[in-house]
C-alpha cells in the first residue's frame, strides 16, 4: 500500500510541474487560464489520496471547495476575456 | 482484500490519467486541442481518486460527498472548457497548422457568439 501511495504522488507531482512548464510558457492569457485549471484539479486529486492516506475524510469537503473556487475563477477569467474589446 | 484491490486500482488509473491530462497539455499544438486533454482527461482522472477515497472510507457520508463531488467536476468541466473556448475563438487565438476546416474563418471577428 506504501508503494501506491509514492508512486501516485510522484505521478501527481509530476503532472503538475508539466502544468507549471505550460504556464510559464502559455503563449498568450488563455493558455495560462487553461493551465491554472488544470493545476487546481490536479490539486484536488492530490487531497483526494491524501485523505486516503491519512484517514482524514474531511479533506475531502476542503478537495469540493477548491474545485467550486477553481470553476467559478475559470467562469471570471472567460468572461473578463470575453469583454475585452477586439482590437487586431 | 478484494477493497484494497479496487481501491489502488482506482488511484493509480486516476494519477495515470491526471498525467495524461499534463502531458497533453504541454504537447498538444494548439489552445483547442489543449482543452481536450485537460477537461477530458482530467476529470476522469479526479473522478477515478475521488471514487478511490469513497471506496476506502465505507462510510455513508463520506461516500455521498465524493459522489456529489464527481458530480460537480462532471458538469462544470465541460461548462468552463466552453466558457474559454469561446472567448479564445472570438479574440483570434491561432489554430494548428493541420486544422483543416475553419467555417467561421472570413467573419471571425464580428462574430457575435
Amino acid at each position: 500500500m506504501n508503494i501506491v501511495f509514492i508512486l501516485v504522488d510522484i505521478m501527481l507531482v509530476v503532472a503538475i510541474g508539466i502544468t507549471f512548464v505550460r504556464l510559464v510558457l502559455g503563449p498568450t492569457m488563455v493558455n495560462r487560464v487553461v493551465a491554472l485549471d488544470l493545476m487546481a484539479i490536479l490539486l484536488v486529486g492530490m487531497m483526494a489520496v491524501e485523505a486516503v492516506r491519512s484517514g482524514e475524510h474531511a479533506l475531502l469537503d476542503v478537495a469540493v471547495i477548491i474545485g467550486i473556487t477553481a470553476f467559478i475563477g475559470t467562469a471570471a477569467f472567460a468572461v473578463l476575456i470575453d469583454r475585452e474589446p477586439n482590437d487586431e | 482484500m478484494m477493497n484494497d484491490v479496487l481501491i489502488v486500482f482506482c488511484l493509480l488509473s486516476g494519477a495515470f490519467f491526471m498525467l495524461v491530462a499534463a502531458i497533453g497539455i504541454l504537447k498538444l499544438p494548439d489552445l483547442y486541442q489543449r482543452l481536450h486533454a485537460s477537461s477530458k482527461a482530467a476529470t476522469l482522472g479526479v473522478a477515478l481518486l475521488l471514487l478511490g477515497a469513497a471506496l476506502h472510507s465505507g462510510d455513508m457520508g463520506v461516500i455521498s460527498r465524493c459522489f456529489i463531488a464527481i458530480v460537480f467536476f462532471m458538469l462544470t468541466a465541460p461548462v468552463g472548457a466552453h466558457l474559454i473556448t469561446r472567448a479564445a475563438y472570438k479574440h483570434q487565438e491561432p489554430l494548428a497548422k493541420e486544422t483543416l476546416s475553419d467555417e467561421w474563418a472570413e467573419d471571425r471577428k464580428d462574430l457575435k457568439l
